[in-house]
C-alpha cells in the first residue's frame, strides 16, 4: 500500500459484487486494486474525482428504502499518510501554527541574543569589546568566520591561556581559561624619562606626579613617584600606574654617505621603541655629512 | 513485435482481445467485456466471444478500465472456455 494515495478506497457490498464492476466500467470509471475481502464485499480504489460518480450510480441507501440499489458503496477508512493529511486539513490552524513556529525558529537561529561565559567571566568587558570590533553584535544576525579574530584579541590579554568562541543556537559561548599561576607583571619603582623633551600629556592613576604638563624634562629625570602622601605628612609605598607623553627633538650631524643612511642612524639613536611616533624630519647636507633634525613623540608608561 | 503484428492482422473482433500472462506473475487482458467470478483463487474474464478462466494465488484486479484489465498475484492456469448464449460458461 503506498504511503500517499490520490485514490479513494471504497467497499462495494452486495450479492455477486463483481457485477458492479461492469456498470462502473461502462460509466467510464477506472478501477484500481480490486480485491474481494469476503463473499459479498469488494474493496476498490477509484480516483477521488470519480467517487461522486460511484455514489451516483450506487447511492448509499438502505435496502428497505424507496430507492433500491443492488449494491451498497461506502468509503473505506484511510490509511497511511493520507489519513494524517485529512486530519491536518481539519486542523488548519494547528498546521499553520506549527509551520510558523518552525519558520520563526529557523529564522531566529541565525541571530545571536547573548553571550555565555565558560571558565571565567573576568574578561567580559574585553570580550564584548573584541566582539564589537569583529562586528558581532547582540540581537543581530550572526556573521560567522570571525571567531579566530576574537580569540586572537582575547589570547593577547596577559593571563589568558585558552580561548574559544562558538555559536550554540542563539547564544555565543566564549570559553576562557586563565593560566593557573599567572605572574604579577607589576613593576616597582618610579617612572623616569627616557627622552629629553616637553611633557604634553600626563595621566597618573596611582603614585605621585613629579612634573606637570608643559614642563621640560631631561632624560633620566623622575616623572612619577611610587608613593602616595598621607594626611599626616607620611608616605605610603605603592606600585605606580601612569602614562606620560612627551614631545622631543633630536638634532645631530651624522657622517653618512647618503640621506637614508643618516636618517637610519638618527632613528636608531632615538631608539626603536613601540612608544615612539615620528612627527617630522629635516635632513640637510653638510660638509661632513648630513644634519638630521627629527621631531617625535615618546610615550612612556608604568603598569598602564 | 513482428510476431504479434502478424497474429493480430485478423480484422475480426476476436483479434481485439489479447491475453498476456507473466509466468509466476500476473497478467494483462485487453478487450475485456466484463468480469465474472472473482476471488483470490479464480477470476473469470469475459471477452466478446469467449471467456477466460484464470486460476492462481492471491489474485487481485490491479486495474480495470475501458476494456483493459490487469491482474496481480501469481497466475497458475489460464483456460479459454466457451460461453453459452446467456454469458455463462459451458
Amino acid at each position: 500500500m503506498p504511503l500517499f494515495s490520490v485514490n479513494e478506497r471504497l467497499y462495494i457490498e452486495g450479492l455477486m459484487p463483481e457485477r458492479a464492476l461492469l456498470r462502473l466500467r461502462r460509466a467510464g470509471i477506472a478501477l484500481f486494486d480490486v480485491k474481494k475481502t469476503d463473499k459479498t464485499t469488494l474493496l476498490v480504489s477509484v480516483a477521488k474525482k470519480d467517487v461522486e460518480k460511484v455514489f451516483a450510480i450506487y447511492p448509499n441507501v438502505c435496502y428497505n428504502g424507496v430507492e433500491h440499489s443492488s449494491f451498497r458503496v461506502r468509503l473505506a477508512p484511510q490509511k497511511g499518510l493520507t489519513k494524517r493529511l485529512e486530519t491536518l486539513k481539519k486542523r488548519v490552524g494547528l498546521l499553520f501554527g506549527g509551520l510558523l513556529f518552525i519558520g520563526l525558529t529557523a529564522f531566529a537561529d541565525g541571530f545571536v541574543f547573548g553571550v555565555d561565559f565558560v571558565g571565567t567571566d573576568v574578561y567580559a568587558r574585553e570580550t564584548y569589546a573584541a566582539l564589537r570590533e569583529a562586528n558581532i553584535r547582540m540581537f543581530a544576525p550572526y556573521k560567522g568566520g570571525r571567531e579566530d579574530l576574537v580569540c586572537a584579541k582575547l589570547l593577547a590579554i596577559d593571563g589568558v591561556e585558552f580561548c574559544s568562541v562558538k555559536k550554540k543556537g542563539t547564544r555565543l559561548v566564549v570559553e576562557i581559561r586563565t593560566a593557573p599561576f599567572a605572574k604579577d607583571n607589576f613593576q616597582n619603582g618610579k617612572l623616569h624619562a627616557k627622552h629629553t623633551g616637553e611633557i604634553i600629556s600626563m595621566t597618573v592613576l596611582r603614585g605621585t606626579a613629579l612634573k606637570k604638563i608643559g614642563d621640560f624634562v631631561n632624560a633620566g629625570e623622575p616623572l612619577v613617584g611610587d608613593w602616595l602622601s598621607t594626611e599626616d605628612g607620611g608616605q605610603v609605598r605603592v606600585q605606580a600606574i601612569a602614562r606620560v607623553r612627551m614631545a622631543c627633538r633630536y638634532e645631530e650631524e651624522i657622517a653618512a654617505a647618503t640621506e637614508e643612511e643618516a636618517f637610519a642612524a638618527a632613528y636608531l639613536a632615538v631608539g626603536v621603541d613601540e612608544g615612539i611616533t615620528l612627527c617630522g624630519r629635516e635632513i640637510t647636507e653638510t660638509e661632513d655629512g648630513f644634519a638630521v633634525k627629527l621631531s617625535y613623540e615618546a610615550l612612556q608608561t608604568i603598569n598602564f | 513485435m513482428r510476431l504479434y503484428d502478424e497474429i493480430f492482422k485478423d480484422p475480426s473482433d476476436s483479434a481485439c482481445s489479447r491475453c498476456t500472462v507473466v509466468p509466476g506473475g500476473g497478467g494483462y487482458f485487453e478487450g475485456v467485456k466484463s468480469v465474472g467470478d472473482f476471488s483470490a483463487e479464480r477470476i473469470v474474464v469475459y471477452f466478446p466471444r469467449q471467456a477466460v478462466e484464470i486460476e492462481g494465488e492471491e489474485l487481485a484486479i490491479k486495474k480495470y478500465y475501458d476494456g483493459d484489465l490487469q491482474i496481480g498475484g501469481r497466475v497458475t492456469s489460464v483456460r479459454v472456455v466457451s460461453t453459452d448464449g446467456n454469458g455463462g460458461i459451458k
